[in-house]
């Protein structure tokens, strides 16, 4: 479980993430080669500006947090093993969506969503995953000439 | 042409059966998704467009037309009935709506919104059938250098008025704008952010985004607060008919509400949420009963739910006549536009007058459609949130798997999906707003063509910003939004230090 006991803290290391993602910006852009400069205003200029507008957001950002008297906020808990839950599930399914095929990946992350949410009645949950997922699968694959992959169910 | 006889064309688009048919089904999810909470009708429209590319244009732009309009209806009865607003645009409602349900006053609270919803709609629809040509007019006569200015002012606008803290909304709008520069550069053909992946360099979607925040971003922050929430389901007693004195205190807040929403949506100023506001505080200050406003006073959800079915009706206005969306919605119906490779602007209105006009009928049939599906059938929308929330929540990130694998077929997309969730998360947590990214994340390119195009002509002199009149006044004014929140805070400070 994570505590946030302050926004103060996350606040100064987003308002730092913001700024070098700038930075950064700023330099990746630079080691494009130049073009033929028929324009006034090349493929750089843009990403140029942007960049500087997010280490400018990032130290209004910090300057925000640091400004915060710390006390005055009431903490916030987050469960972090749901978050890891959903989240493997859906990297799962960018692995295994077109080797394992639709109906069966849909209802692992249908399952392991409901089950991080708290749910526990695994049979009606997995019976609701596979309609939902078959029918998806049907509309999509004959009703929307969108293919979803079969994978290992092949009928 | 007219806007009459234009709109009488439109009517026999919208009439089409198949059109009706659209129409009714976009009214229906709408009216749904706005009462389920996770899922809102940005989310809809983005998991949509994949399944709609096969449809004809009109057909799918009357389907989202609906979906919009029907968001705003539904979102209201989970205001009212579990303070919880499906959308931003009714977190004030929530406040006196959900007080009247829990007097018992449901019923009423929720007709008021619905019969406010119809006459803010209809009147505002009506006002977009003639504002919309207008503004064509305008934007004739709008070069490079006037629609960067627009754009600008759209995005300062979304940020200063959104939300409570200016340097968190800017970080949205800018990473909104990086997220939009991944790609391959539409004039010179150079990559640029891809890292050398081949996926990249068409950009990261727009609907990817959409959905990573929405969806992915907003399952992952509520799992991760499930325990510590409860909520409470207010049912529906008593008489379910509005007295005539609810209707005497109602018919007033609905008329100003429309007049209060549909100039604020119309403004590149941004979505729904200010003019609830600014209906509340009208009404507050002109109601004989300000002692019942938080303990559910009736003025309080006619006003507010009149102004956001006007402000959506508004929204439309820009979205159309100058391509450009002052909305997470109007964000993403302009991705649906360009799936199309339809550019909204002044010039669709003859190219695609058909279209247009259709859309526009078929919002007036859609409000009919909508006081019918909401005025009886509120206590079915009511079962709706009996949907147990694990199955709900799993059935968002499976529709979230599927609209973002069927765009392209790619994997790389899903893995992208669930790396955008987890930025959404953050935001979530950092107290982020999430909207004026997808905002920028549309209008970022278009501005830079815009912004490049202007310099090209004036061959690189910055003033060209300047020395247009209509220009420099857009860009003033996006300076003033920007300023007055900053100034008014610090005489605030001023006045509270001493």
């Amino acid at each position: 479980m994570l505590r946030m006991t302050s926004y103060k803290p996350y606040g100064v290391a987003f308002g730092a993430a913001l700024a070098l993602l700038g930075a950064a910006m700023i330099w990746v852009i630079s080691l494009l080669p130049d073009t033929a400069a028929y324009a006034a205003v090349g493929p750089k200029m843009f990403p140029r500006l942007v960049g500087g507008g997010l280490i400018l957001t990032g130290l209004a950002v910090i300057r925000e947090a640091m400004s915060i008297v710390p006390g005055d906020e009431d903490a916030i808990e987050y469960d972090v093993l749901p978050i890891l839950a959903i989240s493997a599930g859906l990297i799962f399914a960018a692995f295994a969506l077109e080797r394992l095929g639709w109906i069966l990946t849909a209802t692992v992350v249908f399952f392991v969503t409901a089950w991080a949410f708290g749910e526990r009645r695994r049979l009606a949950t997995i019976a609701i995953g596979l309609a939902l997922s078959g029918g998806t699968y049907l509309l999509f694959n004959y009703a929307l000439q969108l293919s979803l992959p079969a994978g290992i169910l092949r009928f | 042409m007219s806007s009459i006889s234009a709109l009488l064309d439109g009517f026999s688009v919208a009439l089409a059966p198949a059109n009706l048919l659209w129409a009714s089904l976009g009214v229906f999810m709408g009216t749904a998704i706005g009462v389920l909470p996770g899922i809102g009708p940005a989310l809809t429209i983005a998991l949509l467009l994949p399944a709609t590319f096969s449809f004809e244009p009109s057909s799918a732009f009357i389907l989202f037309g609906g979906i919009y309009y029907g968001a705003v209806y539904g979102s209201s009865t989970t205001a009212i009935l579990l303070n919880t607003p499906g959308e931003t645009a009714s977190v004030v409602t929530a406040i006196d709506g959900h007080a009247m349900a829990k007097q018992g006053r449901g019923a009423q609270a929720l007709a008021t919104a619905a019969i406010g919803s119809f006459v803010a709609g209809t009147l505002a629809t009506a006002a977009l059938t003639f504002v919309a040509p207008a503004l064509v007019t305008l934007a004739l006569k709008f070069g490079p250098a006037e629609y960067f200015a627009l754009m600008v002012l759209a995005l300062v606008t979304v940020t200063s008025l959104l939300g409570t803290s200016l340097p968190r909304g800017f970080a949205s709008i800018f990473l909104g704008l990086a997220l939009g520069l991944v790609g391959m550069d539409v004039q010179t053909g150079q990559a640029r952010f891809t890292f050398g992946q081949l996926e990249l360099l068409d950009g990261v979607g727009t609907v990817i985004i959409a959905v990573g925040l929405f969806a992915v971003g907003e399952a992952l922050y509520v799992v991760a607060r499930e325990r510590f929430h409860r909520e409470e389901i207010y049912a529906i007693k008593g008489s379910v008919w509005m007295s005539r004195e609810d209707w005497r205190r109602s018919w007033k807040p609905w008329l100003r509400g429309t007049v209060i929403g549909f100039p604020i949506g119309a403004l590149p100023a941004g979505g729904a949420e200010i003019p609830t506001f600014l209906s509340y505080v009208t009404e507050k200050r002109l109601t004989k009963h300000p002692e019942e406003f938080g303990k559910g006073a009736i003025e309080a959800v006619a006003g507010p739910e009149a102004a956001n079915n006007a402000a959506v009706a508004g929204v439309l206005a820009p979205l159309l006549a100058l391509g450009l969306p002052t909305s997470a919605t109007a964000a993403m119906m302009l991705a649906a536009f360009q799936q199309y490779g339809i550019q909204p602007g002044p010039l669709l209105f003859q190219t695609n007058s058909q279209l247009i006009w259709g859309l526009l009928a078929s919002l007036y049939i859609g409000n009919v459609m909508l006081l019918v599906l909401n005025l009886p059938l509120a206590g079915l929308w009511v079962r709706l949130l009996l949907i147990p929330r694990p199955w709900l929540y799993g059935g968002i990130l499976v529709f979230a798997t599927l609209g973002v694998y069927t765009l392209d077929n790619s994997l790389f997309d899903v893995a992208l999906l669930w790396g955008i969730g987890m930025l959404g998360l953050a935001m979530r947590m950092l107290d982020v707003p999430v909207a004026p990214c997808i905002v920028a994340l549309i209008l970022g390119p278009m501005a830079e063509q815009h912004l490049r195009r202007a310099l090209s002509i004036s061959q690189g002199d910055p003033l060209v910003f300047v020395s247009s009149p209509l220009a420099a006044g857009i860009l003033g004014l996006a300076l003033a939004f920007l300023l007055v929140p900053l100034l008014l805070k610090l005489r605030q400070s001023q006045a509270v230090s001493p």
